[in-house]
């Protein structure tokens, strides 16, 4: 069987420059936050988050594996933020349980910040956290 | 099983014989009732604790493992913090000595600072001037790990290690009211 052909040009030809730009046309769209965040969401603390499913509602673990069942980058950003709202890292804690689900929840916030290309604000939510224990 | 440990640790403050003397000891709560934060640290200044232990269990992704004993940080207000870090490193070693006896699976997670309500000075009674009670929160162990809900839960000779944790703390406590 032979190539159609277009305009004097066959339908191969006219592929590579389709692929080309259909390719760059995609790597552009990761790099626009506004695309990237519509990018399906995994959590990082998964085992965390499987785990927590099993708690009764209302408590900090339910919470926790709500906002970490979001579908996609933006809905995770939207879910971590007001994870860390209601319960915010500078407060008072119950107990070492309380902090891991709160200081889990801002790496996740971070993680996604970075990966839908907020750069600014995640490196905020990076110093704020502290990994280093520089206590600036 | 949280409460089981406070009554085996009562029990055993008040079988040790100091100088002839048995401890006053007096738990925030004898049955499974929640107390608020402020309202348990108000019990210690009520009896004029020297020392307040608050005990748990921790709990993450089924995996992470350890022993960890918190304390206020010295930043948020704690008045004494030498002392509570004296103390939480006493019942620090105390637990996961114990628990490594019976299991060399678990991890020593150290003394950690904190912002833990239930440990502020002020409800406590403790001031600048004035701060006879030393106090500390221990997470015994993750007990939603199966390995550590054996040992400590289901096994047959769960009572037996909870018991042996409990004496350990128990010695600990006087250890520290005895060398400060």
């Amino acid at each position: 069987m032979g190539s159609m052909r277009f305009e004097g040009r066959t339908s191969r030809e006219w592929l590579v420059p389709v692929l080309v730009a259909g390719l760059l046309a995609g790597i552009s769209a990761c790099g626009r936050p506004e695309l990237a965040g519509r990018h399906p969401y995994t959590p990082l603390f998964r085992k965390a988050a499987e785990a927590a499913r099993a708690h009764p509602t209302g408590t900090i673990a339910s919470a926790f594996a709500e906002a970490a069942s979001a579908n996609t980058l933006d809905d995770a950003a939207r879910r971590w933020g007001a994870f860390l709202v209601r319960y915010p890292p500078d407060a008072e804690t119950e107990d070492a349980v309380q902090k891991r689900y709160i200081d889990a929840a801002r790496y996740e916030l971070i993680r996604v910040l970075y990966l839908i290309g907020k750069m600014e604000q995640g490196d905020g939510l990076f110093e704020k956290a502290d990994p280093l224990g520089l206590g600036g | 099983m949280t409460l089981d440990i406070a009554l085996l640790l009562r029990q055993a403050l008040l079988d040790l014989n100091v100088n002839g003397t048995t401890l006053k000891v007096v738990l925030t709560r004898d049955s499974d009732v929640n107390l608020g934060l402020t309202d348990r640290a108000k019990i210690a200044k009520t009896h004029q604790a020297s020392r307040f232990l608050s005990i748990h269990f921790n709990g993450f992704d089924k995996s992470a493992r350890g022993v960890e004993t918190l304390i206020r940080p010295a930043a948020n207000g704690n008045v004494n913090y030498a002392d509570d870090h004296s103390f939480a490193e006493r019942i620090q070693k105390a637990v996961f000595q114990t628990i490594r006896s019976f299991d060399p699976g678990t991890k020593d997670r150290r003394v950690k600072d904190q912002k833990l309500g239930v440990l502020s000075d002020g409800p406590m009674g403790n001031t600048a001037t004035s701060h006879p009670c030393r106090a500390c929160l221990v997470e015994i162990e993750f007990i939603d790990v199966e390995q550590v809900d054996k040992l400590l839960n289901t096994n047959p000779n769960a009572p037996a290690v909870r018991a042996a944790i409990a004496k350990a703390m128990a010695q600990a406590v006087l250890d520290d009211l005895t060398n400060g």
